[in-house]
């Protein structure tokens, strides 16, 4: 097998839906005595409106608070003294509760997946404790430049489209939801013809099926959630937007608006995303790093359900200036529009997300991650085909997206831009 | 190399097999066929424990320099070989090793050991190559220090262990050190501290002992030893005389972190465990810890505090790491106090020994799930002298600590009234009683 095979070779993933909706995706892997459980919401902060921006991820912490069965704090204790390694994580897009544990022990993960999708208690007391809890994770991302660019980023990049706000929501809307508000919006979404339940590891898929049958299949089906009906309009000049805290590190984004997953041109955003800033091969780092105007760059087409963003950043070196690295890096993009690349940067970058496909075959937990995470913003199958489309890929599709997605006009321009301490200890 | 088996089909835990060749590097192998694939997991016995004074970060440096460039590539090329093989190759410094770990295809093995067998042997230290490295570490050590979370845990090892031991600095160094550092420095560093018997290389998955061992006898094989044997060691610090509180003010920021450190133990120490499993029952990484409990279930206070045991070939610091709004730093350094008083003086219940158990050998099958966490225990295994089959030996291992051995290690090792708390943040030093102010 030549590895464009043996990446895109794997065991079968075994599709079924239950009758309330939940669809359920088995694959047998049997490396290590382990298993890995997921369910995927199909609901994130896409799916939230101004006034209750932060809500799927409050929702995610009341999670843990508690059911009927298991009460406050059961729900981590039972699944440490199974040694369970878990947790959850809200996005734009969905919302995911995974266990990884001993394949012996999935009926445990199972049964309380199916517990919390139904029967979540959100007590108001324990809201009103978790605030603080939120309140800091809050003040956490204010505090990480890198977070603050990239939230800043959105919500220049993304006038209408709720990928406007950041996931975690805006502090004063987070601070007035109401734990009705909570309830509603845990009962309009957490059903599970909008879920999918993922089992990847060490298991055999009939018993496996029975086991999610036995506890999720008397969940009733609810009415489909409401839709997401906003079209982000067309960017029609750059922005650009300053970030001024104290501090001495100074950073540059630069995002440009890419068609939503399923569209056939991120193939090729992919490969330009990689050969402008994958590793120290990348156009980025020998046009930033190497020429010491920047100490870090990156540059990935960042995909979701909805158009999202193509993003390249820096940090900029101690005795460089952000002019300098904004300007060394448009001179690389443009480049990348107007000549050809060369096949070897193209061969590298295939290569490079094949091997990708490789190792992930080494952890159940990535395979069942894939698994959720496609099946929620498109399909499982997107995977299938990925490396087919990835090969397909030539200098000229690479040429072509970037003449069209990576225009002046369609691009944010940000920049970190900190108050230097008043003492003028180190600047550069 | 054997052909890998087709996925679906089991493949039988092989025993690690430790290869050592003529010149002492030790090289450990532990096969799994399951997919195509092998991980690489290694240290050089370099790390910042060896920085001279006043020239600190140099072992972090001169682990940067490793892939840029050698006798017979350029930063490039060595780059260029790695990346176009969808395989990686990193070196990292820290504080007792610098560490490098790799992804590869099988069919990739020879090259990126040949790739590693290059970059450890040959650096050339290029004059042009020294001045990016050094931004990117003043970079580093600049982000670190206007991080509240980095700056708190790094001024309390500061004030934990005196000038002059080891642990006092951070391997990323400092201001100081990374500019006065010269490429003289940093050649003396590789040819002092590089060679074959200060290093161990390990590898997991698509591959056999037979086959590593040709390749390593042709690359490795001709690798001298270093000049002089330097003992792999650290001094043990003087016992804490009497509690330092100190406050590093950073305006602007929305959060405070707050830090509780007192000395640990070594990691091969024979109370290790105890001390191990205490420290999970405090707070070691579970949701429902003592610490999670208390100060973000039941007081609110954080969106996590952890208690971290950093044991090493000497005690390294315990610490106890929590953010927190500012307003609250010091409810929050009162509430870490009095649990580490109560779990001082009551030890831990029956119960909570039950569930550490029960937590630990259940997720250790998890942690060795892929080939890369199979290879970080059998490196720590090594470096430690825990012993080859320490991954067989380790679920009864941890049934063996006992609730009392537990209690006789948190009244041993836990320290109510001889600590270090150190506050970052946007902070008034007024609130916070009597505190020492950062320089």
């Amino acid at each position: 097998m030549n590895l464009t095979q043996t990446a895109a070779a794997r065991s079968p993933v075994h599709e079924t839906t239950l009758a309330n909706g939940l669809k359920v995706l088995i694959q047998e892997v049997r490396t290590a005595p382990v298993v890995s459980f997921m369910v995927w919401y199909r609901v994130g902060s896409r799916n939230e409106a101004s006034g209750i921006t932060g809500i799927s991820h409050l929702l995610e912490h009341m999670m843990f608070k508690g059911t009927p069965k298991y009460g406050k704090g059961e729900i981590a204790r039972v699944l440490q003294r199974h040694g369970a390694s878990f947790n959850a994580g809200t996005s734009l897009d969905y919302t995911c509760y995974y266990e990884v544990l001993a394949s012996d022990r999935l009926e445990l993960a199972v049964e309380l997946e199916a517990d919390r999708m139904s029967n979540a208690l959100i007590p108001e007391e324990e809201h009103r404790l978790e605030m603080t809890v939120v309140r800091s994770e809050l003040e956490r991302n204010e505090d990480n430049p890198h977070r603050a660019m990239f939230l800043e980023l959105l919500a220049q990049s993304f006038k209408a489209h709720p990928y406007h706000w950041p996931t975690i929501g805006w502090r004063t809307d987070v601070e007035q939801i109401t734990t009705e508000e909570i309830r509603t919006y845990y009962r309009t979404h957490y059903l599970p013809n909008n879920a999918t339940a993922v089992i990847v590891g060490d298991v055999d898929r009939a018993k496996a099926l029975a086991l999610v049958e036995r506890h999720f299949g008397g969940i009733p089906r609810g009415p489909e959630p409401p839709p997401v009906r906003v079209v982000e309009p067309p960017q029609t000049g750059e922005r650009r937007f300053k970030i001024r805290k104290p501090g001495d590190t100074r950073y540059l984004v630069v995002g440009w608006r890419n068609p939503a997953l399923a569209h056939e041109d991120n193939y090729a955003l992919d490969v330009v995303g990689m050969i402008l800033g994958h590793g120290r091969t990348s156009r980025l780092y020998r046009g930033l790093v190497e020429t010491k105007l920047a100490t870090e760059v990156d540059a990935a087409n960042e995909t979701a359900r909805d158009p999202f963003l193509l993003v390249a950043q820096a940090t900029v070196a101690p005795d460089a200036t952000l002019e300098q690295v904004e300007a060394a890096l448009h001179r690389e993009v443009e480049l990348v529009r107007t000549q050809p690349v060369t096949s070897e940067e193209l061969a590298r970058a295939k290569r490079q997300v094949e091997a990708s496909f490789v190792y992930s075959k080494d952890s159940i937990r990535s395979l069942a991650q894939q698994l959720g995470y496609f099946e929620t913003v498109a399909s499982y199958r997107y995977l299938d085909t990925y490396l087919e489309h990835l090969a397909a890929v030539g200098p000229g599709d690479v040429r072509r997206v970037a003449l069209t997605y990576l225009t002046e006009d369609a691009r944010t321009v940000g920049a970190y831009d900190p108050i230097l301490p008043t003492n003028g200890s180190h600047e550069g | 190399m054997s052909p890998a088996r087709e996925a679906g089909v089991e493949a039988p835990a092989a025993q690690a097999v430790r290869l050592v060749l003529a010149n002492g590097l030790t090289i450990i192998v532990r096969e799994n066929h399951a997919n195509p694939t092998v991980a690489l997991h290694g240290v050089v016995k370099a790390g910042a424990i060896f920085d001279p004074p006043g020239k600190s970060g140099l072992g972090t440096f001169t682990g940067g320099m490793l892939d840029q460039g050698t006798r017979t590539h350029t930063a490039f090329e060595q780059a260029s070989a790695i990346e176009s093989l969808g395989a990686s190759l990193r070196f990292e410094g820290g504080s007792e090793t610098v560490t490098f770990h790799g992804t590869m295809l099988s069919e990739d093995l020879e090259t990126v050991l040949t790739a590693l067998a290059d970059a450890l042997r040959n650096p050339v230290f290029p004059p042009e190559e020294i001045e990016k490295i050094r931004g990117e570490l003043l970079n580093e050590y600049r982000i670190a220090e206007n991080s509240t979370a980095s700056v708190a845990a790094r001024r309390a090892n500061r004030l934990l262990f005196p000038p002059g031991h080891p642990y006092h600095r951070h391997s990323g160094g400092d201001e100081e050190g990374i500019r006065s550092i010269t490429r003289e420095d940093l050649a003396a560093h590789h040819r002092t501290h590089y060679g074959s018997d200060s290093t161990v290389v390990v590898l997991v998955g698509d591959v056999t002992p037979d086959g590593v061992r040709s390749i390593a006898d042709r690359l490795f094989g001709t690798w001298a030893k270093r000049p002089k044997a330097i003992p792999f060691e650290v001094p043990e610090a003087p016992a804490l005389s009497r509690s330092r509180r100190l406050v590093v003010t950073r305006p602007g920021k929305s959060q405070a972190d707050v830090v509780y450190a007192i000395p640990g133990v070594a990691r091969t120490a024979p109370d290790y465990d105890a001390v191990m499993m205490t420290n999970y029952v405090l707070g070691g990484g579970s949701l429902s810890s003592r610490l999670m409990d208390q100060i973000r279930d039941r007081q609110g206070l954080v969106y996590g505090v952890y208690s971290g045991l950093m044991a090493g070939i000497g005690a390294g610091p315990l610490q106890i790491r929590a953010g927190t709004n500012p307003a609250n730093a010091a409810r929050c350094a009162d509430a870490i106090l009095e649990e580490v008083r109560r779990l001082h003086d009551e030890g831990p219940t029956d119960e909570e020994m039950e569930e550490a158990r029960g937590y630990l050998t259940g997720v250790f099958p998890v942690r060795l799930e892929t080939n890369a966490g199979v290879a970080g225990q059998l490196l720590s295994a090594e470096i430690y002298g825990l012993g080859l089959d320490y991954i067989e030996r380790y679920p009864s291992i941890i049934r063996s600590v006992t609730t009392a051995r537990a209690r006789e290690a948190a009244r041993q090792h836990l320290d109510p009234e001889h600590y270090v708390l150190v506050f970052a943040g946007p902070l008034d030093p007024a609130g916070l009683g009597d505190v020492e102010q950062d320089a």
